[in-house]
């Protein structure tokens, strides 16, 4: 990558910049109170774009069927919580909830854990065939199956694990592997080199190198990587229908579907499953974007 | 401070010791060995087997599949409607592309750049994201509904009833409307991706461009986008990826209708496979998109190298 | 090591520490369930009947005559202890699931045999299948559906056992000769079965309009006599029109059944398994009239919103206009329908269904689309085939039958199982279409199906002509 050139570049900017501050104070106060309106109100209006259709979800998961259905009125007129209570126990929350967590949590360290791995040797260690492992993982990731959960579920029959937690994990991290490599790849990638230089002058090994000092440094791309595909896992419904018979081992969107039925439409309830299970993702969420934005602000060399 | 050397890709010098050289080898085979292993079993076997099916027939279910050797592939040539939809792929990567990722990157900035409810606005805008694709096309279906839908209800109550549309159904918006959603569902992967990108990029260069009094876009031009280089190439990449592929949003909303105006590639394999039950050309469909899809990749690639260069 | 360093371990460890205790208690959880290897048939059915249970209470009025007809039946019957018989069931129909459940515990207290419903779901129903034929562990019965093509490959594999032989030992009482004649694979047919039945369904089913008279009123119109013809109807809705309400619909999934409806004004079952199976062409007057019924339609500003609905749920949107928005005044739907109306309308009681109007220039009766519905083939390479073919069978008979009836609902297939005199106006136009379906032989083949769909969108938006649609028909018969 080129070496930016020297900031103070564009001369005639800075005589304009300086001008207009050295000028009138009182409108550049002004200026800049409208300028901080203008952002803030912009950023409400995406949020509102963003929400609105949240919004409604909400809104219709408590309202009655019927109402719903006729699109009467947008907001609710009766708040019938019991939809909540409906969905909880018909979309059988108390065992697809713990079973949901449980795949997302252990998927999402398997996947954080191989890829970080995987991402970091094809960023940062030169070696003979990388281009091909690349070429693959990218190719793999493009190419689409139609038809791959039927290998997969065979694979798995052969290898005595279908049917278990265990088979579905492997599976899991197995097909959000390709992504999370190249994410964590282009997050190794911008780091600077003579950090790794220097910690292989102090006489550590390369695991050393990459678990205590790559890996850190990468945190922002863990973070991320983890939410995407912590959403991937919890959303995954086709590969646990095929895999599991026992409805004792099926994730969250099991009881969901339950409710979308072109006979027997139970919407409202729908909808409020649907607020159930996307909590926890929002909570992983807020949990994960401090750690985001918690990136190295001092400086990436001291 | 101004010697501190700035982030990014150093070529190293390779120095020619070759026992050196193996064990880096090795080293990276090590690291690598658990995505390989995984990947191998789980992803690979299945893809070569796609591959090996396009040479097939099979119905889906029955245990002979009699290899036909290159018919699979003649059919899908000849099939027109394939190859049209191949054009609305293009349309929705390309909007994908361009409009989600500046969506998803002035997001990123504004949201990295706010001062009060960061955390809020952090949330807000990943959150469309988060719902399955059956509630997002319930969602639309119902907001663009002709009728009883918020969107014409909307425009109908403010005068502009000239604006009514069918939006979903006519052709002229369909494709708009499909492209519209699939922006609104995917801004929050860009969106993430970028933030977390931005974090990486010292405050101190923006400190010291604000004092040399370089302009917002200056500082966006000379810093901002240089170091975001890596995940610019790889948002891109999916963005686009995620365009050229998409299905879900088409298959809730449209179904590839009205007639084939909103037709994709994807469902054309998706319903060669399991509605028509000819695996088969389902697979070679699937190699001959996909190459295209690697080839697209390639090229983009290639361009964004050849800009940072 | 410096301050930020110390406090990032710490940060780092409080997050490790919560991720571990949140995985613990996920694990905890998760494995306090029930172990699945050993005793899961027992806790599956115990979750399904709980299920069945508050789905039951939760479900309008006629669901408690489920539980309470279930209940009454083990009262009545022996209460028989469990023999260790399991059989499987995989259900495709998410309506149905409540009434399956309901009797497979009736038929556990009558016979000890345990019987576990799966219900996969109508969108994954396929797939799992699939997936479970090629794993090789095929469930012992499954939902047999009314679309050949979908169905084809399992019983050519060899899934589905050959249930002629039964049927001519007496069992063929169950079914009316009209059913048991669609069943029925002949010699020669285009999939290369077996000549023989494969799937026991209990349900038929029929398509016809649905109509709101309180719309007609508005209109001027009475709708207490149906129109008898199309030209007719289509006055009828052209009135409709211009009372500013929205005349007609039809799903875009529906439009080649409706076609296929129409075309029996011109067309003899015969002829039409012909062009089905793609010995007589698609561009012939009869279906030229067929298609013109779309051109018409439209012309005369019948379609509401002048488009179709499409999307893979296009049928649920034009259903929530008729029975919840209740904006439309017309739509042609099969009898499927009434269930939906029942969840989601329960309080919408004026409606009624009558058959489609016949054509004005049509020489012959037009007979529905539809006939039989789901039921179930069973699996011969289960463990016990013939327990599973003794269910099936009890599942055939009249009391089931009405019971399915009552609570899904859905029209029987056991000619014997209703009291067609005691029917509402909103069944009754499906119903007295029960004996009038089209008996066809050759199934109309997918590609050929969506070129209809695809090509009456285009005749709706203008963009083709009756012509050049019967062109695409003619290119995808032969693809």
């Amino acid at each position: 990558m080129q070496q930016p050139p020297k900031i103070s570049a564009p001369p005639r900017a800075l005589r304009v910049d300086f001008h207009s501050s050295r000028g009138n104070q009182l409108t550049s106060k002004a200026r800049i109170f409208t300028r901080r309106f203008a952002f803030y109100a912009l950023l409400v209006l995406v949020a509102f774009v963003a929400l609105f259709p949240i919004v409604s979800v909400l809104l219709g998961s408590v309202q009655k069927a019927q109402e719903l259905y006729s699109g009467s009125s947008f907001f609710p007129t009766t708040f019938e919580w019991n939809n909540y209570v409906t969905a909880w126990n018909d979309g059988n929350f108390k065992t697809f909830l713990p079973n949901s967590l449980f795949y997302t949590v252990i998927a999402v360290i398997g996947i954080l854990i191989v890829a970080s791995m995987a991402g970091y040797a094809l960023a940062r260690i030169e070696f003979p065939g990388s281009k091909v492992v690349m070429f693959l993982i990218l190719a793999i990731m493009i190419i689409p199956a139609p038809a791959s959960f039927i290998a997969v579920y065979k694979v798995l029959v052969n290898m005595h694990l279908a049917n278990t937690r265990q088979g579905y994990i492997l599976v899991l991290i197995a097909e959000g592997l390709p992504l999370s490599i190249m994410i964590m790849r282009s997050f190794f990638v911008r780091q600077p080199k003579e950090l790794e230089e220097a910690a292989v002058l102090d006489g550590s090994s390369s695991f050393g190198v990459f678990w205590r000092i790559m890996l850190p440094l990468a945190r922002p791309g863990l973070a991320a990587v983890a939410v995407i595909e912590a959403l991937h896992v919890w959303n995954e419904y086709l590969l646990a229908l095929v895999i599991f018979n026992d409805d004792s081992l099926m994730p969250v969107q099991r009881g969901l579907t339950r409710f979308v039925s072109a006979e027997t439409p139970q919407t409202n309830i729908l909808l409020a499953a649907t607020a159930i299970s996307v909590l926890p993702i929002i909570v992983l969420y807020l949990f994960a974007q401090r750690n985001i934005t918690q990136g190295i602000a001092e400086g990436a060399v001291k | 401070m101004a010697s501190t050397p700035i982030a990014g890709k150093a070529k190293p010098r390779s120095f020619a010791s070759k026992p050196r050289h193996r064990r880096r080898g090795l080293e990276a085979y090590l690291f690598l060995l658990p995505a390989l292993v995984l990947i191998g079993v789980f992803t690979l076997i299945p893809f070569v087997q796609g591959i090996v099916l396009s040479f097939q027939s099979w119905d889906g279910v029955s245990t002979d599949t009699p290899f036909v050797g290159l018919d699979n592939y003649l059919r899908v040539f000849q099939d027109n409607i394939f190859w049209s939809s191949m054009l609305n792929a293009v349309i929705f990567g390309a909007v994908g592309l361009v409009i989600g990722g500046a969506v998803s990157l002035g997001m990123a900035m504004a949201v990295n750049k706010a001062k009060r409810f960061s955390a809020f606005f952090r949330t807000v805008y990943y959150v469309p994201g988060v719902f399955s694709v059956v509630v997002v096309g319930m969602m639309f279906s119902w907001l663009l509904d002709p009728r009883i839908g918020i969107l014409n209800r909307f425009l109908g109550a403010i005068g502009l009833d000239a604006l009514q549309h069918n939006w979903l159904n006519e052709p002229d918006t369909a494709v708009w409307a499909v492209a519209a959603v699939f922006v609104w569902y995917h801004w929050g992967f860009g969106f993430l991706l970028f933030l977390a990108g931005l974090q990486d990029i010292p405050k101190e260069y923006y400190e010291a461009a604000e004092l040399d009094g370089a302009s917002p876009w200056a500082r966006f031009r000379y810093i901002t986008w240089p170091d975001l280089a890596p995940v610019t190439t790889i948002v891109s990449i999916l963005t686009l990826l995620g365009g050229l592929k998409i299905f879900g949003t088409v298959l809730v909303l449209t179904n590839g209708g009205p007639g084939y105006h909103t037709e994709v590639p994807t469902l054309r394999i998706y319903k060669e496979a399991f509605q028509f039950h000819r695996y088969g050309s389902a697979a070679a469909m699937s190699v001959i998109f996909g190459l295209g899809l690697v080839a697209l990749s390639l090229f983009q690639l290639w361009i964004s190298r050849r800009s940072n260069a | 090591m410096s301050e930020e360093t110390a406090k990032r371990l710490n940060r780092r460890r409080f997050i490790a520490l919560t991720g571990g205790a949140l995985t613990a208690a996920a694990i905890l959880a998760a494995c306090g369930d029930n172990t699945p290897t050993s005793g899961t048939v027992a806790t599956t059915a115990a979750t399904n009947a709980t299920t069945a249970a508050s789905a039951a209470t939760t479900a309008a009025g006629a669901a408690t005559t489920a539980a309470t007809t279930a209940a009454s039946a083990t009262t009545a019957a022996a209460n028989v202890a469990p023999n260790g018989i399991k059989l499987v069931l995989l259900n495709q129909s998410r309506g149905q699931a409540a009434a399956l459940e309901a009797l497979a515990k009736t038929y556990l207290a009558q016979t000890g045999v345990e019987v576990t419903i799966n219900t996969a779901g109508p969108t994954d129903y396929l797939q799992k299948l699939q997936a479970s034929s090629q794993s090789g562990d095929m469930p012992d019965m499954y939902s047999a559906l009314a679309k050949y093509n979908d169905m084809a490959p399992y019983y050519k594999a060899g899934w589905a056992m050959n249930l002629q032989p039964e049927m001519d030992k007496g069992w063929s009482k169950n079914f009316s000769s009209s059913v048991l004649k669609q069943i029925t694979w002949k010699e020669g047919n285009p999939q290369g079965l077996q000549p023989g039945i494969y799937g026991a369904p209990w349900e038929i089913n029929t398509y016809a309009v649905l109509g709101n008279p309180t719309i007609f009123k508005k209109a001027g119109l009475d709708l207490s006599t149906p129109p008898a013809t199309m030209p007719e109807f289509i006055d009828q809705l052209k009135k409709i029109n211009n009372s500013k309400s929205a005349p007609f619909l039809l799903a875009s999934s529906n439009t080649a059944l409706f076609i296929q409806h129409y075309v029996s004004n011109f067309l003899t079952d015969d002829e039409i398994s012909q062009t089905f199976g793609g010995k007589l062409p698609w561009k012939s007057d009869a279906w030229r009239n067929a298609l013109q019924l779309i051109v018409d339609l439209r012309d005369a500003g019948a379609i509401a919103n002048n488009a179709l609905p499409t999307g893979s749920s296009d049928n649920a949107t034009g259903e929530k206009e008729f029975f919840n928005v209740q904006d439309l005044a017309t739509y042609y739907d099969s009898a499927v329908s009434i269930s939906v109306a029942k969840t989601t309308a329960p309080d919408f009681t004026t409606f009624i269904s009558f058959p489609l109007p016949k054509a004005g220039n049509g020489k012959l009766e037009p007979r529905s689309v539809g006939g039989f519905g789901r039921g179930m083939a069973i699996n011969p390479k289960g463990k016990h085939p013939d327990e599973a073919l003794k269910f099936i069978k009890w599942m055939t008979d009249p009391a089931q039958e009405k019971q399915m009836f009552d609570t899904v609902p859905l029209l029987p297939a056991n000619p014997n199982a209703l009291d067609t005199s005691k029917l509402s106006p909103q069944v009754t136009g499906f119903s007295s279409l029960v004996d009038k379906t089209q008996v066809i032989s050759n199934p109309l083949k997918a590609q050929v199906n969506e070129a209809m769909q695809k090509g009456i969108q285009s005749l709706v938006l203008k963009e083709k002509s009756v012509d050049q649609v019967l062109d695409d028909l003619e290119a995808a018969q032969r693809s």
